[in-house]
């Protein structure tokens, strides 16, 4: 276990180091933070000042090895559009990104586990076919207009919750219910399915033959199993959650997430900030999949073979 | 449905003080299909009375493992008992609502299965598994539960119990995994143990330990047990009474010295003659046709379509038999025409689809070379290497060196782990050997850019041991058969179609099986269309690893003996991988031994298998369980001690030191080298010398 602790960790740096590079790459491929930050009419000498300051006159391996020191005194690079460091700027969305993430796969992690499980118990039943036309509904449904139904049905029509915002519980009702649909449909499908497959499983005949009841095999045996499973569930959905799809939903419900700022930064060509997002959620995304995987082989000591 | 009104009455007069403890009568069981219900068990009767052993046996299909979940209420969900009852304790149990019938699972009957490590939690610690079943059979948990789970792996003679307790299942061997499933299934002290094929999954000198200590339990605890296996040798080492199931039906029941020495129905008589012989006295002789598909069970006497005895008669085509007395024993055979055994018996073998023994030597020209030389390889396998994680290695084979003669067998004996597949991936070209050499008649094809030429390719063939996986599913079996010949461009199409055909007739199929898929063949006739295309090419060499292992006891005795009038017919040198010391002996001219990667002994096959000189080899043949009461409980039992060790790291000395009885301090640190003994090669500091101490058949009364 501790070899795998390590092996696990050195591969989550080689990642992170990976992601720092593709996106310094990126960044410098992709645009010229001179030609944003400076009036289209800037005189050749202007130019040539600002590439100065910036640092790119410099060769780009060198420009690289400032942006890693950069990085590790927290300095991202200032924002050209709100004129920020761009840290500042992620640091203070970081939150609301976070609490929809969380919030969103500990829902979809209780109701499509609870789903799955519910109809793998009964196989064929009312419970087990519903649960499967629904779930197979959940992943077909773009989230985007999804998100728009609900807040015509229960923000505009029933007035029952606000059309947007953020800053109370009451606010997080619709923008988790829209995201959380799709991973509740994929956990409801898969944990069924592994259940299922658990079930027909020589120890759990074994386990009944010694006189345990199917529902005290679950709990004890089966369980475990499926939580291994949801797991690396859940780590996809939370790449889902936190980089693509928040961006329409945060968008849809004005939420002030990563998600939101992304879009509004690639509108305005801001390089610097729209790096720092995809470098932050990038690190983010990486050390909670690592975590997942830890977690994963405390469950299934295979794993670390 | 043929009931057995008498069975009762019968049953007491055999042994009137014990009465029976567990009884199974007229049991029906139905499966549902896409096709309807179809009948699994039809009419099953059985006895188990206290400290008895009784084995109930069957070939695939028999219904003998759903007889045990029927026993026990484990059904699946698409199955159910349609009539008849089964009473423990003056209880039918199968009227019992499930949660009276989990208080007799585990604490009354306990049921351990064929696959030890599937049958644990892979999730948790074996000690924690054992834990729980002591706890759910004393109802409480005491605070000296960790000692209760030491002492019961100890009492299965597991080493260092303490440590064991902590680890996981794959972290164990698979008959470790089986000792600690046993101690599972006994925690709640069950009076009776079913025991489904306890043995199968494991292999020869593991097994024979397991079995070993199933019987000193049942005996210190008084327990009984039903035996459920396909294995008769097994059956004549371990049971008292004998049950033999064929489609669903009990078809003979007896003591098993009657059994063995006076089987009574065709199909006894059959699969008796179907086992291989170990001591090489007796040739296999087969059942023709195949087991029947439960969707289509034979009118009349199931049996009748491989029945030699029916002679056409009517009777067996319309009536079913009943499971009748033989008066003057306590014997039943379910047979209108069983008194005509005796006259088989003193007529002779009952079938001369026996091959007259073939040369054993095989035509050598001292002039020319072998037909292959395998000479010193080495395979080394280089473990999965991580990001930051250095491999290590593994030497599956470790400088073997053998020849094949043209025309000779020569069988390659291990148990798993062994190296002998690798060794055949080498000959085959599909492995390159790590060092060494093979030479196929004179051409090196192991130098130069290490791939077969073409023509070599021809003369070499393969059949494997899955006869399901190693046919096309999608294809024809034209297609499949001709296939080496389009590869090799050989002959027209019609040319090929009429090879197609002769190549079938040869191992028994018919053209018209030309137009049909594998699917709709069973596994012994897969397997003839496997050797039928390795034939079709005329090789040399046919590299069979394992090709009988994956069928029935009844079907494995028709390709065997198919084998052995190829060889008789084609001059076709065979490289025959196997584990089963039985089928080798049927087999093989010259056999030689492996061990963790090393040829520990080789020889010609009768020396072999009567003055084995490494002590390896004696484990290995005594471990095998014979088919013969008398015999196999009057032989020399050498039962090993431990598991083998991982080729990961192979004892230093004499890889064999770690389990050998003779070892002394040199084995530790000098690997002995092959030196010839007679006739024969050993690697061993101190080998055997007298020949191993095996009955005759039959103990002179068959």
């Amino acid at each position: 276990m501790r070899s795998y602790l390590v092996s696990r960790s050195l591969r989550m740096v080689a990642v992170m180091v990976a992601l720092i590079a593709a996106t310094f790459f990126l960044s410098r491929i992709v645009a010229d933070p001179v030609a944003l930050t400076l009036p289209m009419d800037a005189s050749p000498a202007d130019r040539a000042r600002v590439t100065h300051e910036l640092g790119l006159d410099k060769p780009l391996p060198e420009q690289f090895v400032d942006y890693l020191g950069g990085l590790f005194r927290g300095d991202l690079g200032v924002s050209v559009w709100q004129r920020q460091p761009a840290l500042s700027i992620v640091l203070e969305r970081i939150p609301a990104s976070i609490v929809l993430a969380v919030a969103t796969l500990a829902v979809s992690v209780v109701i499509g586990l609870a789903i799955g499980v519910a109809g793998a118990l009964r196989p064929g039943s009312l419970v087990d076919r519903v649960a499967t036309l629904a779930s197979a509904t959940s992943v077909a449904v773009p989230d985007f207009w999804l998100g728009i139904m609900l807040v015509t049905l229960f923000a505009v029509q029933l007035g029952w919750v606000p059309t947007s915002g953020y800053g109370s519980l009451i606010q997080l009702i619709l923008p988790v219910a829209t995201l959380a649909m799709r991973p509740i449909g994929r956990l409801a499908r898969v944990s069924r399915e592994a259940v299922l497959e658990e079930m027909g499983k020589d120890y759990v005949t074994a386990a009944r033959a010694r006189g345990l009841s199917v529902m005290s095999i679950f709990r004890k045996h089966v369980f475990k199993a499926i939580v291994a499973v949801a797991i690396t569930i859940a780590g996809y959905d939370f790449v889902y959650v936190f980089t693509g799809h928040a961006v329409g939903v945060e968008t849809v419900f004005n939420w002030p997430g990563l998600g939101q700022l992304a879009v509004e930064a690639t509108l305005r060509q801001d390089v610097i900030l729209v790096s720092a997002i995809v470098l932050f959620s990038g690190l983010l995304v990486t050390l909670v999949n690592t975590l997942l995987d830890v977690v994963h082989a405390a469950i299934d000591r295979r794993v670390t073979l | 449905m043929s009931t057995l009104p008498d069975s009762l009455p019968d049953g007491a007069r055999e042994l009137p003080s014990m009465p029976a403890r567990l009884q199974v009568e007229d049991l029906h069981v139905e499966f549902s299909t896409r096709r309807g219900p179809v009948p699994v068990l039809s009419g099953v009767s059985l006895d188990l009375r206290p400290r008895e052993r009784v084995a109930l046996v069957g070939e695939s299909g028999s219904g003998k493992s759903v007889t045990a979940l029927a026993i026990m209420g484990l059904l699946s969900r698409n199955g159910w008992v349609s009539g008849g009852s089964v009473t423990y304790a003056g209880h039918d149990l199968t009227l019992l609502p499930e949660k009276e019938y989990r208080k007799v699972r585990g604490r009354e009957i306990a049921l351990i299965f064929q696959d030890p490590t599937g049958s644990l939690d892979p999730l948790r610690t074996v000690g924690s598994q054992v834990a729980e079943a002591i706890v759910t059979a004393t109802g409480h948990r005491k605070s000296d539960l960790r000692d209760q789970v030491v002492q019961a792996l100890h009492q299965m003679q597991i080493p260092d119990p303490e440590r064991r307790a902590g680890q996981y299942p794959h972290e164990l061997s698979g008959g470790m995994n089986q000792r600690v499933m046993i101690a599972i299934a006994l925690a709640g002290g069950p009076g009776i143990l079913i025991a489904d094929e306890p043995t199968t999954a494991l292999d020869a000198t593991t097994a024979a330990g397991i079995m070993d200590l199933l019987g000193t339990l049942a005996h210190d605890r008084d327990m009984s047990v039903l035996l459920i296996t396909h294995d008769l040798g097994v059956v004549a080492d371990f049971a008292e009474r004998v049950e033999l199931m064929y489609a669903g039906r009990i078809v003979e029941r007896g003591p098993v010295n009657d059994i063995f020495y006076r089987p009574r129905h065709p199909y006894t008589i059959g699969l008796l003659g179907s086992v291989p012989d170990v001591s090489g006295q007796r040739v296999v002789k087969a059942i023709r046709g195949s087991i029947p598909s439960l969707t289509a069970l034979p009118t009349g006497c199931v049996f009748h379509p491989r029945c030699d005895r029916m002679q056409e008669r009517h009777t067996c085509r319309e009536q079913a038999p009943d499971l009748a007395l033989i008066s003057g024993s306590d014997q039943r055979v379910a047979c209108h025409f069983s008194d005509e055994a005796d006259r088989e018996h003193a007529a002779g073998p009952r079938q001369e689809l026996a091959e007259p023994e073939t040369s054993r030597s095989a035509d050598t020209d001292p002039a020319t070379h072998p037909l292959v030389e395998v000479d010193d390889i080495s395979v080394v396998f280089h473990l999965k290497q991580g990001l930051f994680r250095s491999g290590g290695q593994v030497t599956a084979v470790d400088r073997v060196s053998f020849d094949i003669e043209r025309g000779e067998t020569l069988a390659l004996v291990g148990e798993s782990g062994s190296g002998k597949s690798t060794t055949a991936r080498v000959v085959l070209g599909l492995q390159a050997p790590t060092s060494g050499r093979v030479v196929f008649d004179g051409v090196d094809l192991t130098t130069g850019d290490k791939r077969f030429p073409k023509g070599v390719r021809r003369r070499v063939q393969a059949v494997f041991q899955d006869p399901t996986s190693s046919l096309d599913p999608r294809m024809l079996v034209l297609d499949i058969v001709t296939e080496p010949l389009v590869v090799h461009d050989l002959g027209s199409p019609a040319e090929r179609r009429q090879r197609a055909e002769e190549m079938l007739d040869l191992v028994g199929l018919h053209p018209e099986h030309l137009e049909r898929k594998p699917a709709e063949f069973s596994g012994g006739q897969r397997q003839r269309i496997a050797i039928a295309r390795a034939l079709i090419v005329e090789p040399d060499l046919i590299v069979c690893d394992e090709p009988v292992t994956a069928l029935d006891v009844s079907v494995q005795a028709q390709v065997l003996l198919m084998f052995e009038r190829i060889k008789a017919h084609r001059n076709v040198s065979l490289l025959f991988i196997a584990h089963d010391l039985a089928v080798v002996r049927q087999i093989a001219d010259r056999v030689a031994v492996i061990y963790l990667g090393e040829i520990v002994e080789s020889g010609p096959a009768d020396e072999v298998f009567t003055r084995p000189r490494h002590p390896y080899t004696r484990a290995l043949l005594s471990a095998i369980p014979v088919a013969d009461p008398r015999r196999g409980r009057d032989r020399d039992r050498i039962i090993l001690e431990g598991s083998t060790p991982s080729a990961l790291a192979p004892p230093s000395g004499c890889r064999f030191h770690t389990r050998c009885w003779k070892a002394e301090d040199i084995c530790h640190t000098d690997p002995p080298a092959l030196a010839p003994h007679g006739p024969a090669l050993a690697a061993c500091h101190f080998p055997e010398e007298g020949p191993v101490h095996m009955a005759t058949p039959g103990g002179g009364s068959r």
